[in-house]
C-alpha cells in the first residue's frame, strides 16, 4: 500500500450575503464555512470550495481517503457540517462567488451547485472543538469517482449542515495560498499493476510504481505542487 | 472620561438591540460589545471572541450621526469618528483582557479604506476581488492589539467629535 498526500489544486470561499455574493475570495490565505451575526446590516454566510486533482492514481486501487483541514479558528464548536460533491468542477479560481462559477456562468443554486444524494453521497461529520489538524474520513468514494467521470478532480463544497444556526458559527481552515498547512486529501491506495502499458507510462511520467509513488505525485496533468507519497 | 463601557445585558439589551437590530447577535455566546452611554447608549460595537484558535474580529461598529445613528461611512452622515475609535479601542482593550494577541477585520469599503489609512498605519490587505477586473473589493485588516489600542487611543482625540 502506498500513500499520496493531494494539496488543493484550487480553493476560494463563497459568500453569500449582500454585495459579497459577487465578489471573489479567492487568494485568501484562509478558507471556511459559517454563519455568523455580527450585528447592523453585517451577515457572513460562508461556504468553502475546493479542487484537488488525484488524476495522478489512475489505475491504482484507492483504499482509503481522508480530507486533513488545519483548522485554526472556531466559533461555536462541535457543530455537523456537510461535504459534497461540487457539480461544477470547471469552476476558476479567481473567478468563483456564490452567484457564479465563472465569470458569465452562474450556478443553478446559489452558493455552488453540489449533489447530495451521489454517488458520492455528501458526508455528514462534526466539526472539531480545538484548533489543529482536523480529519474527514470516508472520501475514498469521491476519489474513485473524480478518476471515473471527472478527468481526476475531486471537487467539493463544504457548508455548516444547519445553515440557520441562531447563533455565530464559524470554521476556518488554512487554504493553498497558505503553503504547508493547506488542506489536502490523505489518500491510500493500491498502484496499478505494472504492464507493458505501465512501464511505458513510468517512462513518461513516473508514476506506476509501489516502490516509488513519490513519483505517483508528478502526473502528466498540472496539479499545482502535489507532494512527495509518502509510503506506508 | 470616555462614554464607552462594557455592554450590561439587563441594563442595555433594549438600547442594543435598536442598534444592532439583530437578538442573534447579540445574543450569540461569541459576541462581545462595547457600549457608547452618553446619559444613555447611543451606540454599540461588537467583536467575535473565537471559542478555540487566536484570530478574533471586529463586527459592526454602529455610531451616533446627525442624522441618527449608522456604521461610520466617510460618504454618509457625518460620524462621531472619536466615538467610533474609542468604541474600537474598548473592543481592543477587552480582546487583550481575554488573553488575545491579535485581531482582525474585514472592510468593503473603498472610502473607509483610505480613511482607516489617513488616520493609522495598520496593515490593510485585499481580502476580496471583483472576479471581472481582478480589483480589491474587500479588505482585511490585521492587527497587534497593543499597537492597535495604542493607535486607537492617539487617534480618537484627533478624529473629531
Amino acid at each position: 500500500m502506498a500513500q499520496i498526500v493531494v494539496p488543493a489544486l484550487s480553493d476560494s470561499v463563497m459568500e453569500g450575503i449582500g454585495a459579497s455574493k459577487d465578489v471573489n475570495f479567492g487568494g485568501q490565505l484562509y478558507v471556511y464555512h459559517r454563519v455568523t451575526y455580527l450585528g447592523g446590516n453585517k451577515l457572513g454566510w460562508g461556504r468553502a470550495i475546493g479542487n484537488f486533482d488525484v488524476a495522478a492514481l489512475a489505475g491504482a486501487e484507492i483504499i482509503s481517503a481522508k480530507l486533513v483541514r488545519s483548522v485554526f479558528t472556531i466559533t461555536n464548536p462541535g457543530k455537523q457540517a456537510k461535504l459534497s460533491r461540487c457539480a461544477h468542477p470547471e469552476w476558476i479560481e479567481s473567478q468563483v462567488t456564490w452567484n457564479s462559477y465563472r465569470n458569465n456562468f452562474r450556478w443553478t443554486a446559489e452558493g455552488g451547485d453540489h449533489d447530495d444524494a451521489g454517488p458520492p453521497a455528501a458526508i455528514t461529520y462534526t466539526e472539531p472543538s480545538s484548533a489543529g489538524d482536523h480529519e474527514v474520513l470516508g472520501l475514498a468514494p469521491f476519489v474513485v469517482d473524480a478518476l471515473t467521470n471527472r478527468s481526476g478532480i475531486v471537487s467539493i463544497i463544504t457548508r455548516l449542515a444547519n445553515e440557520s444556526p441562531g447563533v455565530s458559527t464559524e470554521y476556518a481552515w488554512r487554504s493553498k495560498e497558505y503553503g504547508s498547512s493547506a488542506w489536502r486529501l490523505v489518500i491510500d491506495y493500491t498502484p496499478a499493476a505494472p504492464t507493458e502499458a505501465g512501464h511505458r507510462s513510468l517512462d513518461r511520467t513516473g508514476f506506476g510504481s509501489g516502490a516509488r509513488p513519490a513519483r505517483a505525485a508528478q502526473p502528466a496533468q498540472p496539479t499545482a505542487g502535489t507532494r512527495p507519497a509518502q509510503p506506508s | 472620561m470616555m462614554p464607552v463601557r462594557p455592554y450590561h445585558k439587563q441594563d442595555d439589551r433594549s438600547a442594543v438591540l435598536a442598534l444592532l437590530q439583530d437578538t442573534r447577535a447579540i445574543d450569540s455566546p461569541s459576541a462581545r460589545l462595547q457600549v457608547v452611554d452618553e446619559r444613555g447608549v447611543t451606540g454599540a460595537a461588537l467583536w467575535v471572541r473565537p471559542d478555540a484558535g487566536t484570530e478574533p474580529y471586529l463586527g459592526s461598529v454602529i455610531v451616533p450621526t446627525d442624522d441618527g445613528a449608522g456604521l461610520p461611512d466617510p460618504k454618509g452622515p457625518v460620524a462621531r469618528w472619536r466615538q467610533a475609535y474609542e468604541l474600537v479601542a474598548g473592543c481592543v482593550e477587552d480582546a487583550l483582557t481575554q488573553g488575545f494577541e491579535r485581531g482582525h477585520l474585514i472592510i468593503a469599503s473603498e472610502a473607509l479604506r483610505r480613511h482607516i489609512e489617513r488616520d493609522f498605519t495598520f496593515r490593510i490587505e485585499p481580502a476580496g476581488w471583483d472576479p471581472r477586473t481582478g480589483e480589491p473589493a474587500q479588505w482585511r485588516i490585521d492587527v497587534d492589539l497593543r499597537d492597535a489600542f495604542e493607535q486607537l487611543r492617539r487617534a480618537a482625540p484627533l478624529a473629531g467629535r
